[in-house]
């Protein structure tokens, strides 16, 4: 059985875990739904992928339930961590539509190597969730963080005074916090500006100055427009 | 037939200047948002047609998010509005537009008023008027509020408002949006019943239909995986960034203002502490020099003491025989003697010069720059930057103050603001007397009631957000840009603030010299000392007059603090004795006006337990106090 195939199924286990069903029946119905599983499955039917998977030490069926199994998901997770770091890259970086880049995003997931797999997750300045709202499992990279590559999407919170840029998401769970942000004029494609960022962030944004803590500002993530050169705002942020 | 207006826009955007244009009546205006908490309403004229006009507070969407916003949306769903009247800030056309679309949707018919307009001219916007006047579809009129500009035009569009055609494309969620319009009556209440989930139960009653409206919100919800009020305002804002691109123009250069440099010095603490410092030292000397010592020093000891008080005891002495009434208007508890050169003359010179500055302060849009500086020091103690304004009002009256409370998002804040409001910050009046007394030992005696009071704030500030439940929200806040204070503005809150001191507060103090009179004449008072002399003379050592200014504290506490003043006049009191009364009258209990809002606000249960709580700690404090300067011997 062709790898993707492999590959795509336990990414979909990945999501039916997610979705707290992880049962057969639910496979079953779901799995040819998902991308373009057809075209590289070519009519295998879903119980097959399964028998194939727990056959290869992927995942265990108890009460007709999957489990995965070490093996298996770490396979699911590596994939999703890759197709949800794509499709992050095609919205916030090549400026595609939501609608546009699911399909894009499947084929590229396959194809993506560890090494560029980083590469793509420090220029994104390791987000951690995909633009559906979907949790993108953190690589090594994220935890060490050592930005080898200059973020080109960064949180405001490690943006310095003076720098500006786009708000391209955000990834604040809290609902409350999410609709003031967003009424408040801080939401994707507003253009802003750091004012300052210590005691309080102050952000500048159509015309309006806000002040909001650092741990707010952190759930804040923008393209820059400007400031690749850090030396010049440290020193103008020794200014003021 | 009378017409129903509301004014309704983002805050700080002047709805309460264009307010008092239409009404002739003026409400606070100051720039800091949020102000108006309240609905104030009032009556005016628009050529020969009678109108009301609700003034509601500042929010950014009609769907609210606070208890504060919750107003809005009641006036402009429950109540009949005629026209409303929207405000908006012309340097940021994009949010007043999303509140446009809102009223659009609601299909209220409304005027777009875009005020402002000189700031907006001075960063290089300019917005074609008549363009999207156009797109709208309704007037569109530009002003500056503060100078009159645009309120002729304003008055003339008004009764001509039309319904909106401004309509968003919401994609996929159309189709259940028709269905809810049907279900609740209009597009607007439909998009809101999908935003807000709560909203569906307000306002049907029918359990059938509600159950039908929650099964397609439901299903909404699960088709989308982003919050629906998130993909909403999404939706939203694409369609009005459409339309500002289409009628705004930016002139690329516009140096950086004067203002905004200095805005930046003070939000930095580097610079913004001292800044800070220097505009305290600035309000001691305007408000504890020329006010509680040059001013009240004449009016009490020049006017009242030499000329009115000799004049009218002379007259009472001479021409009114009847020794009760006489000593009722200028005995030791008289009308004259005690309640009016109280009120006139310590608390009033006093009260006048603070109104100035704190006005002064408030036009200028500092407020909100203080508060990004004390955020972090006020999340130690439970609340954030947004409750400095609370904080500070209450140097004005923590009355006024305690409303204001409600500003805060979370139950847990309001909680705590209100007890530290009712604990620890002296009002005004209150303030200047403990300045014009600790004057009298030195200015160690200020620092060191200074300190013990604002230990207090901090110890039970800090206690109470780890014994309260609850979550601590979010900081965000607008910042107003500074602006230079309008003198006749300044003049107009003066004089209102004045005109309320005079109109509320003196007559309290009528009535409780009245009260102190009788239980005098009765001789209750008495008993009350010596009922309350073991803790006043025995704990915490101060003579059992005292017990009298306490309990002249809870009519209102600027009235005990007098009445302390006037032992220490009379050299009842030493140093030390001064300096404990002054810690506990100022960590006493909350005035009765005070009490009665905290009810309001609050509950009779934290009410009560605040009241307790604050009467116990007062009276333990000082103790301790005593206790500590007696064992250190310190006598300033």
């Amino acid at each position: 059985m062709k790898d993707e195939i492999i590959e795509e199924s336990l990414e979909y286990i990945w999501t039916m875990k997610e979705q707290n069903d992880v049962s057969v029946d639910n496979f079953v119905k779901g799995i040819y739904t998902r991308c373009d599983f057809s075209q590289i499955a070519d009519g295998i039917s879903p119980e097959s992928v399964l028998d194939t998977l727990k056959d290869n030490g992927y995942i265990e069926i108890e009460n007709n339930n999957i489990k995965f199994l070490k093996k298996g998901e770490e396979i699911g997770r590596k994939i999703i961590r890759k197709h949800r770091l794509t499709e992050r890259l095609l919205k916030d970086i090549l400026q595609m539509t939501i609608d546009e880049i699911e399909e894009p995003a499947c084929k590229l997931e396959h194809k993506i190597t560890e090494g560029l797999e980083d590469s793509i997750c420090g220029l994104l300045g390791h987000p951690s969730i995909c633009p559906h709202g979907f949790e993108i499992p953190t690589g090594s990279c994220c935890k060490d963080a050592s930005k080898v590559l200059e973020p080109i999407i960064v949180s405001l919170g490690d943006m310095e005074a003076g720098e500006e840029g786009t708000i391209m998401y955000l990834v604040t769970k809290s609902h409350p916090r999410l609709q003031r942000l967003s009424t408040m004029g801080l939401s994707p494609g507003s253009k802003i500006k750091i004012i300052q960022t210590f005691p309080t962030y102050v952000v500048e944004a159509d015309e309006t100055q806000i002040a909001l803590e650092k741990n707010i500002a952190k759930d804040i993530f923008a393209r820059k427009t400007n400031g690749q050169n850090r030396f010049r705002h440290r020193h103008r942020k020794r200014l003021f | 037939m009378e017409y129903t207006i509301a004014l309704v826009g983002s805050p700080n955007v002047g709805k309460s200047v264009i307010f008092s244009h239409l009404t002739g009546k003026y409400v606070t205006v100051s720039n800091y948002p949020g102000t108006t908490v309240e609905l104030s309403r009032g009556k005016g004229l628009l050529g020969m047609k009678k109108i009301e006009i609700v003034d509601t507070p500042g929010s950014n969407s009609i769907i609210p998010m606070s208890e504060d916003e919750e107003v809005t949306r009641e006036v402009l769903i429950s109540e009949t509005i005629d026209y409303v009247v929207q405000v908006g800030d012309e340097k940021n056309l994009q949010r007043a537009l999303m509140i446009s679309s809102e009223l659009s949707e609601l299909e209220l018919p409304f005027t777009l008023v875009l005020n402002m307009a000189d700031e907006a001219r001075r960063k290089g916007i300019t917005i074609d008027v008549d363009k999207l006047s156009e797109i709208l579809g309704v007037t569109v009129v530009e002003t500056v509020a503060v100078e009159g500009k645009g309120i002729p035009k304003l008055k003339k569009s008004i009764l001509d408002s039309s319904k909106s055609k401004l309509k968003v494309n919401y994609g996929k969620l159309e189709e259940s949006i028709e269905k809810l319009t049907e279900i609740l009556g209009n597009r607007g209440k439909a998009i809101m019943a999908l935003s807000d989930e709560s909203f569906v139960e307000r306002i049907l009653k029918d359990s059938e239909k509600i159950q039908e409206a929650k099964k397609i919100i439901e299903k909404e919800k699960k088709s989308i995986s982003v919050p629906l009020f998130y993909f909403i305002r999404e939706k939203r804002r694409e369609e009005v960034l459409r339309i500002t691109n289409n009628v705004k123009k930016e002139e690329g250069y516009s140096k950086t203002q004067l203002s905004e440099k200095l805005s930046n010095l003070t939000l930095n603490p580097i610079t913004g502490i001292p800044i800070f410092l220097g505009i305290l030292l600035l309000l001691y000397q305007f408000v504890g020099f020329l006010g509680a010592q040059l001013m009240v020093d004449f009016l009490e000891e020049e006017l009242f003491e030499e000329i009115i008080n000799p004049a009218v005891i002379y007259i009472f002495d001479n021409y009114i025989v009847n020794d009760f009434i006489s000593r009722l208007f200028v005995g030791e508890f008289g009308i004259v003697t005690m309640a009016l050169t109280y009120s006139i003359a310590i608390i009033l010179p006093i009260v006048l010069t603070f109104f100035i500055a704190f006005g002064l302060l408030e036009d200028s849009g500092y407020f909100p720059r203080l508060a990004v500086m004390g955020n972090k020091p006020l999340k130690i103690i439970g609340i954030n930057g947004k409750a400095i304004l609370p904080l500070i009002l209450g140097c004005g009256c923590v009355t006024m103050a305690t409303i204001t409370v409600r500003t805060l998002d979370s139950k847990k804040e309001r909680i705590i603001a209100t007890l530290l409001l009712a604990l620890g910050i002296p009002c005004s009046a209150q303030l200047a007397v403990i300045f014009a007394m600790a004057a009298a030992l030195s200015f160690n005696a200020l620092l060191f009631i200074f300190l013990v009071v604002l230990i207090q704030l901090i110890v039970v500030g800090a206690l109470s957000s780890k014994i309260i439940k609850g979550e601590s929200s979010d900081f965000i806040m607008e910042l107003p840009p500074l602006r230079v204070p309008k003198f006749s503005n300044i003049l107009y809150k003066t004089l209102m603030r004045l005109e309320w001191y005079i109109k509320e507060v003196i007559p309290i103090f009528i009535l409780g010299t009245l009260f102190l009179f009788f239980l005098n004449e009765f001789n209750i008072l008495e008993i009350i000392e010596s009922l309350f002399s073991p803790v006043v003379v025995g704990f915490l050592e101060l003579p059992k007059e005292a017990a009298r200014a306490f309990l002249m504290g809870f009519f209102r506490r600027d009235y005990g603090a007098a009445g302390l003043f006037q032992l220490q006049d009379l050299g009842i009191l030493s140093n030390v004795q001064t300096v404990v009364s002054l810690i506990v009258i100022t960590l006493f209990v909350p005035c009765i006006a005070n009490l009665f809002v905290i009810i309001k606000e609050r509950g009779t249960k934290i009410a009560l337990l605040i009241f307790i709580f604050v009467l116990l700690y007062a009276i333990f404090v000082g103790g301790v106090t005593n206790i500590f300067l007696k064992y250190t011997g310190i006598m300033f």
